[in-house]
């Protein structure tokens, strides 16, 4: 019952855990570092899952946990220090991408607070609700509504900037 | 006047949009390919989520390249250190032959014992003589 649950709840998850994990680390090896150690921390405590409610919001948990203890160990003290410290190359994610014709955004998106984008990320990408990213990241679902209006909103700023003087900045 | 999608998308602008009036948003966006800014920001949202975690890693590649080569150069090395012991420099073919090294191989041995005890019959020799030498020496005193 319990393995049945975590093939139909935590593996169909296993994408977005991995785009979430490679939105904070940023490097695809240990992304996937991180979402094997996540997804075998979660195959150990399978017995719990028929106990969770939002099984993609608790592994979107386990991940940014995870995420938060690997950048911790790379002596990083604080995710977001780290976040916004860390030279958003964006260098996994355009690999991923490969489009030139994109730049403009990635260096929108370079410019967001760490809080920011990772609400932006979770919203637009994985498309959570507001409650859930709330419980993802700790922040209540304000706090959320607010970090992807700004981020939303910057992004239109750029757009405008670049229709109306041909660059973002 | 607005028409409702612009409307959606504004609101979506302005961070009022529900999530199933987002996907509605990227939708109409998927099936209206543009060529504006708009269009592209959708485009890359929607590339972002094809990303897919690939548990088959390409990441150690390189290392299993290297594990692959070195059980290959072990493998090498062990086989001809295996072919070099089974072919002995000295080995006789023919056993004739072979035989006839024996035997002299065994003279050579027999005579060198031969030699050995001769020389050993003239130590006792002189041990006799000494014995006797000792005896006559005890009787004098």
């Amino acid at each position: 019952m319990s393995a049945k649950l975590y093939n139909q709840l935590i593996i169909p998850a296993a994408d977005g855990m991995y785009r979430y994990a490679l939105s904070i680390v940023h490097e695809p090896e240990t992304a996937r570092d991180v979402v094997q150690d996540c997804l075998a921390k979660i195959w150990s405590i399978r017995h719990d899952l028929a106990k969770i409610e939002k099984a993609n919001a608790w592994a979107f948990r386990i991940v940014r946990n995870r995420c938060i203890e690997m950048l911790r160990r790379d002596r990083y003290a604080d995710l977001d220090e780290k976040v916004v410290n860390l030279q958003f190359s964006g260098s996994a994610d355009q690999q991923a991408i490969n489009d030139d014709q994109m730049s403009w955004l990635y260096d929108v998106l370079e410019t967001l607070p760490a809080k920011q984008r990772e609400v932006f990320h979770l919203r637009e990408v994985e498309e959570l609700s507001y409650q859930e990213i709330a419980e993802t990241c700790n922040l209540n679902e304000s706090d959320v509504k607010v970090n992807i209006h700004r981020a939303r909103k910057k992004v239109k700023d750029a757009m405008q900037k670049i229709e109306a003087y041909g660059i973002a900045n | 006047m607005e028409s409702p999608i612009e409307r959606l998308i504004e609101k979506y602008w302005n961070g009022e949009t529900t999530l199933d009036e987002e996907k509605k948003v990227k939708q109409y966006f998927k099936t209206n390919p543009a060529l504006s800014l708009e269009s592209e920001y959708f485009r890359f949202l929607k590339k972002k989520q094809s990303i897919k975690f690939d548990q088959k890693v390409k990441k150690n590649s390189k290392r299993t390249w290297l594990s692959a080569a070195a059980t290959v150069t072990i493998g090498l090395i062990t086989a001809l250190l295996v072919l070099q012991e089974a072919k002995d420099p000295y080995a006789i073919d023919d056993p004739q032959k072979a035989l006839e090294e024996a035997k002299k191989a065994l003279m050579m041995i027999g005579s060198g014992l031969n030699d050995g005890q001769s020389y050993a019959m003239e130590l006792n020799k002189i041990n006799k003589a000494k014995e006797e030498l000792k005896e006559e020496d005890s009787e004098a005193l």
